[in-house]
Order: C-alpha cells, then sequence, then structure tokens
C-alpha cells in the first residue's frame, strides 16, 4: 500500500482530501489529522471527530469493490480514531501536548508508555540519570522554546558524553530531521 | 444482491428481523412466533429441533438438549462459568483442545459455534421463508462486554451456519440504533441491557445521523437465569425444610423446579404474589410422592436477589464514571433485554437514574431491530445511513515479566483502532519472542483473560537488543483483535494469527461447516 489511494467512484473532494492525509499521515499530529487547532474545546473535537468519521469511517466504503482503497481508508481511519480516543481524555490530551511540544515528530500517543510514566513518576522521554542528563534537559528546554539548533547542540553534547544512549541517539536523529 | 438479516443471538431467546420499507420488522416463524427459545435439542445425529419444540424436550431428553449454550461460547474450560455450568446442566459438558469447551452428545463432541450454528440455520430459515429468497449475509448481535474469543466464536458460528458475517454488533448499541432512528433525537442516554445470561449498559449520545458510544461497561456472568437460579434456591431450601428431600440431586425435578421458577418470574412481573406448583414432583423414602407447592411475595423475590439488582449498579456506577457524565446530564434511561420486565428492576433502575425508564420497544425486539437496520445501511453501502461509532469494552495488552499486563490499547477506546509496538530481544542470539496477548482490567496478567499467544520467530541472530520487531495489534469494526509485525531491519512483514485459545482453525471450520449442512434443522 505505497501507493495513494485511485478510485474513480469516491466523491472527489473526499479522494482529494484523502490523498492528501494519506501522504502526510506519518507526520500529522492529532490535532492536524483531526484539522483542529490546539486549543479546540472538547465540543469542537467531537464535531471534528464525527465530520471525520462521516468521510473516512470504512463502512462508508463497505460495499466499495477497490480493497487497496478499502485498507487505505480503514488505515487513515483508525488513526481518526486513535486521535480522538487522546485527545478526549484530559489526562491524555495534556500529555500529549507535552509530547508534541517537546519531539513534534513523534505524532502518535502511546497509553502504555504514559501508563508507565504515571506509575514511576517520572517523564516520558526520560534520558536516564546518567552524565548526559543536564545536557538531555537543555535540550528539551531549548525544544520547548522551539530553538531546534540548540536543542541539536546540547543533544550532540549529550550523545558525546554517553555515546550507549539510545534514547539520546534517537532524539539527536529526531531532533535533525526538523 | 440478497437481503441482509440482523440476528440477536441471546442467551434464552434469539430473534431475527429485517428491514421491510424502511421498518426494522421481527420475523414471525412457521409456528407464529417471533422470540424463539435458544434450544438446540438432537433427535439424533443428523436431524435437530430448535426453539420451542426444543425447550421442551429439556425436560424429556436432557442430555441432547442445550440450552444457555451463550454463556458458555468462547470460554476457557477451566473458567468458573464452565464449572458452574457443568454442575447444573443436564447435558454433558466435556474439554476440547486448548482449554476449549465442548458439548457431548450422543457419540459426538460439538464445539459451542457449532451448536450457536444450528440456531443462527433456524433464523436462516425463517428469514428465507419470510422473504422468499436465499439470505446468505446477517449481522450477529454480541453483548457488548464480549471479549475478542467470545465475539471470534460467535462470528464462527455464522460462517458455520452458511452466513457471511457483515458485522458483529453490539447488543445496547443495536438498541440504541432502533430506540433513536430516524428520530433526530440529539440525546445522552443509557441502555441498561439485562439479557437470560449477560449485563450491559452503553452511555451513547446519539445525533442527528451518528451514534457514538462514549462508553460501556458489562458482566458476562450476570442475568435473568440468575434470577431464576435465586429463585430454584429458594423453593428447593423451602421443600426441603417441609419434606428433607433435596431436589438438587434430582436432575428431572431440578428441570421441572427450572421451568416453574422461571414461569413464577414471568408472572411476579404481573401479581403481587404467585406460588409455585409442581404436583409429585419427588417421593420420599416411602414411596410417598409429594407435590411441590410454596408461595413468594415479590417484595421476597426483590429480598432474594438484592444482591444480583446491586452488582448492576456497580456496573452503571462504571459506565457513567468511564464517560465522565453525571446522572443528571443523561437525557434518558432505555431498557432492553427480557430481564427488564421485572418490575423489581424497573423500579431499581428508576431509582438510581432519577428518571423514569423508557420501555418504547418491546425490550426483547429492538436489538434484533437494530441489527436489521444495521444489515440494511450496511449491504446498502449508502452515505446516507445513520454512522455507529462503538468502542472496545475491555482493554488490550500483553504479558510482561514478572506477570504483569502492559496495557495497549485502553478500554473505551474508538473502534476500529490500531496500536504498533517495537519489540526486542533480550538475550544474546535470541531467535525467537513470544509475545501473550491479554484482554480485561487487572494490572495482573493471571486475573485477565488470556486471548492467546504468539511467537516472532526466525529472528537474525544479533546481540540482544539489537533486533526490533513491531507488532501491530488492530482491533477492527467487530471489536475482534489480530496482530500484524514487521521486522525493522529487512521490513518484511507478516500477519499473524494469534491462536486463540480455544479457538476453531480456519481448516476445523470449514469442515464444521460441511459436517453442519448434513444435519436436518
Amino acid at each position: 500500500m505505497s501507493a495513494a489511494p485511485k478510485t474513480p467512484e469516491v466523491d472527489p473532494r473526499i479522494l482529494a482530501r484523502l490523498k492528501t492525509i494519506w501522504k502526510d499521515l506519518p507526520r500529522l499530529n492529532y490535532y492536524q489529522l483531526l484539522g483542529v487547532s490546539q486549543t479546540a474545546g472538547d465540543a469542537e473535537i467531537k464535531k471534528a471527530f464525527y465530520s471525520a468519521s462521516r468521510e473516512f469511517h470504512p463502512d462508508r466504503y463497505f460495499r466499495f469493490p477497490n480493497e487497496n482503497f478499502r485498507n487505505a481508508v480503514n488505515t487513515i481511519y483508525k488513526r481518526v480514531s486513535e486521535a480522538y480516543t487522546i485527545l478526549r481524555s484530559p489526562q491524555w490530551r495534556q500529555a500529549y501536548d507535552r509530547q508534541i511540544a517537546e519531539t513534534p515528530l513523534n505524532v502518535r500517543f502511546s497509553v502504555q508508555d504514559e501508563m508507565k510514566r504515571q506509575q514511576q513518576g517520572g517523564t516520558l522521554y526520560d534520558g536516564g540519570n546518567g552524565p548526559g542528563k543536564r545536557y538531555w534537559i537543555a535540550a528539551m528546554d531549548a525544544l520547548r522554546n522551539k530553538n531546534i539548533s540548540g536543542a541539536k547542540l546540547q543533544l550532540q553534547l549529550a550523545v558525546g558524553i554517553e555515546p550507549g544512549n539510545e534514547n539520546f541517539k534517537k532524539k539527536l536523529e529526531e531532533v535533525k530531521a526538523m | 444482491m440478497g437481503r441482509v438479516i440482523g440476528i440477536d443471538l441471546g442467551t434464552s431467546t434469539s430473534i431475527v428481523a429485517v428491514l421491510d420499507d424502511g421498518k426494522p420488522v421481527p420475523i414471525t416463524n412457521d409456528k407464529g412466533e417471533k422470540i424463539i427459545p435458544s434450544v438446540v435439542s438432537f433427535l439424533d445425529p443428523s436431524h435437530v429441533v430448535v426453539g420451542t419444540e426444543a425447550k421442551k424436550r429439556i425436560v424429556i431428553e436432557p442430555k441432547t438438549s442445550v440450552y444457555s449454550s451463550k454463556r458458555l461460547i468462547g470460554r476457557k474450560f477451566f473458567s468458573g462459568e464452565v464449572k458452574k455450568a457443568q454442575m447444573i446442566m443436564p447435558y454433558e459438558i466435556v474439554e476440547g483442545e486448548n482449554d476449549s469447551v465442548r458439548v457431548h452428545v450422543g457419540e459426538k463432541d460439538y464445539s459451542l459455534s457449532e451448536i450457536a450454528a444450528f440456531i443462527l440455520r433456524d433464523m436462516k430459515k425463517t428469514a428465507e421463508a419470510h422473504l422468499g429468497e436465499e439470505v446468505t449475509q446477517a449481522v450477529i448481535t454480541v453483548p457488548a462486554y464480549f471479549n475478542d474469543g467470545q465475539r471470534q466464536a460467535t462470528k464462527d458460528a455464522g460462517t458455520i451456519a452458511g452466513l457471511d458475517v457483515l458485522r458483529i454488533l453490539n447488543e445496547p448499541t443495536a438498541a440504541a440504533l432502533a430506540y433513536g432512528y430516524g428520530k433526530d433525537l440529539n440525546q445522552k442516554v443509557v441502555i441498561y441491557d439485562l439479557g437470560g445470561g449477560t449485563f450491559d449498559v452503553s452511555v451513547l449520545e446519539i445525533g442527528t445521523d451518528v451514534f457514538e458510544v462514549i462508553a460501556t461497561a458489562g458482566d458476562t456472568y450476570l442475568g435473568g437465569d440468575d434470577f431464576d437460579d435465586r429463585l430454584i434456591d429458594y423453593f428447593a431450601d423451602t421443600f426441603f425444610q417441609q419434606t428433607k428431600i433435596d431436589l438438587r440431586k434430582d436432575k428431572l425435578a431440578l428441570q421441572k423446579l427450572k421451568a416453574e421458577a422461571e414461569r413464577v418470574k414471568i408472572a411476579l412481573s404481573d401479581n403481587l404474589e404467585e406460588t409455585a406448583f409442581i404436583e409429585a414432583v419427588a417421593t420420599d423414602k416411602s414411596g410417598k410422592p409429594h407435590d411441590l407447592s410454596i408461595p413468594i411475595t415479590r417484595n421476597l423475590f426483590a429480598n432474594i436477589t438484592y444482591d444480583l439488582i446491586q452488582r448492576t449498579f456497580k456496573v452503571c456506577d462504571e459506565a457513567l464514571q468511564a464517560s465522565n457524565l453525571t446522572v443528571g446530564e443523561i437525557d434518558g434511561v432505555i431498557l432492553v433485554g427480557g430481564s427488564t420486565r421485572m418490575p423489581i428492576i424497573q423500579d431499581a433502575v428508576r431509582n438510581y437514574y432519577l428518571k423514569d425508564p423508557k420501555i418504547g420497544i418491546d425490550p426483547d425486539l429492538v436489538v434484533a431491530m437494530g441489527a436489521a437496520i444495521q444489515a440494511e445501511s450496511l449491504s446498502s453501502g449508502s452515505a446516507a445511513g445513520s454512522l455507529l461509532l462503538d468502542v472496545t469494552p475491555q482493554s488490550l495488552g500483553v504479558g510482561t515479566a514478572g506477570g504483569l499486563v502492559d496495557v495497549l490499547i485502553a478500554r473505551n477506546s474508538s473502534i476500529p483502532t490500531s496500536t504498533t509496538r517495537t519489540f526486542t530481544t533480550s538475550r544474546d542470539n535470541q531467535t525467537s519472542v513470544r509475545i501473550q496477548v491479554y484482554q480485561g482490567e487487572s494490572r495482573n496478567s493471571a486475573e485477565n483473560e488470556i486471548l492467546g499467544e504468539f511467537v516472532l520467530s526466525n529472528l537474525p541472530e544479533a546481540p540482544r537488543g539489537q533486533v526490533k520487531i513491531d507488532v501491530t495489534f488492530d482491533i477492527d469494526t467487530d471489536g475482534i483483535v489480530s496482530v500484524s509485525a514487521r521486522d525493522q531491519s529487512s521490513g518484511r512483514e507478516e500477519h499473524i494469527k494469534i491462536t486463540v485459545s480455544g479457538g476453531l482453525s480456519q481448516a476445523q471450520i470449514e469442515k464444521a461447516r460441511e459436517e453442519s449442512m448434513q444435519v436436518a434443522v
């Protein structure tokens, strides 16, 4: 399923939107996917979810012959319902907002990580307690202030002092890609 | 394309419905009945009867008449429910492969899916006679709180019955659809669904064209049967005090008592007092026959079932909490399931929700009617129908070291949905990883239901932590779980079949379908 879904029978406006979302799916955060601002209230999020459901719910394409197309719609809709599940929960939404502020490319939320974080009382993207910790914290601060180059510098220092720390390396790659 | 039917496959009764001129209509069978007892009775290995005739045979042919089998479908042989059923059911319940449950009749072991398939074939036949054409597709309802194994087993039953199951639909969701269909309600409603063997509560927001389940909770071990059991206990205890004869040791007498208890329960819905009466139910040591004649008031009935009713409200609490709503924000309470005809239930529901429950549509028929609406909507494939947005009733997780569970998809998540988790090796040169999948709310894996397990094998030899496998867990619109895996380094993708413990393989389903078709229903 690498190609964009193609079919002549769908409403052309919906098809155009499907194609755009399909292409951007790995990068869209939940707000962008639902087409709402990050300050949207619960009612607005619900409205956006309903509207996306009317367009993309698999039941709408139940009798559709093209299986690739149906699979693509299904993939998109599963992300839509994931977005709604997280954004309609005040606790998860708060944690998700923190996540995309720190790591904008990390657009999916993990309930598993969040539950672990709550159990441990730590932060989700803990870099560990090694000597690189202070650079890590400085990098996170820089990210929050949208200072990408600063974050990159701090993370390079962190990786230099703890070359074995996978979290540092992963985060550095993410920041480099920004 | 033929018509698609909606089937409410209940613990005690089943109903089939279809959309006629845009209206959901429960179908009457050739005996003039809409509500068909979910009983399968074997006349011989190649001939079964279903429904009222089969129910009558429970007393005459207890070993070959299978009832309340929905209580066993998708269960593990060693579960409490199965142990309990073994004690009270007159038919033989035996262990099948992989902890599964089989019903032994005559010379043959039947899976619970095969038993349910006979009921579905009867429903199919009734629908075909009504429509005058062959029916090959259906929407089948299940309790919202059914887990993956129970849903899968129900879907398999459809396949064995020769039906293409378009959707496994949650019963309360179906009821809400029938209730709100075409009414432009814009309400938040609670569906209180007490069936023969299961209890569900769903909180829904009904909009113009969208029916959204906000939260659902349930107890698949609680239903009208339990109220019958309390009456059976009361009558048996009282009879023992009077005669020193223990009816519970006499399976035939117990069957008669069960039928009478059900009759008394129903009578107590209209009358404040009723007397259970069975002529010459048992004989004492001297051979003298004794009649059972014991009166009971509705008040006493309420007292001996008080804890059962309270259990339903614990579930109601849970659903309300999960929906972030208060009782005051609920616009309506809808009663579903034959057991909600009991005035003691209606009074308790009124006290809990502080409003009169609605009984607009027959609580026995409403689920099948909703299934028929959804069936039509799916088959027409039109964007005009109402959209049902449902949730998964139980959390999905994987087992971790130390007997704990990590939740991957939380309960009440919107479905369909999926999540991906990266698994890695914990030892050098480890070539396989075993993953156990659970459903339930406990932190301890042992207290949850194991759905099954799978093994990621043929991993390349490498230092620990280097091999990374992305495993995607999917829950589809039927609430059924599937798993696929992708090796990060090779990009090799494979769909993994979770061996649902106790589930049937494709080959077994196909074989069962062929064998089942040889049996006349």
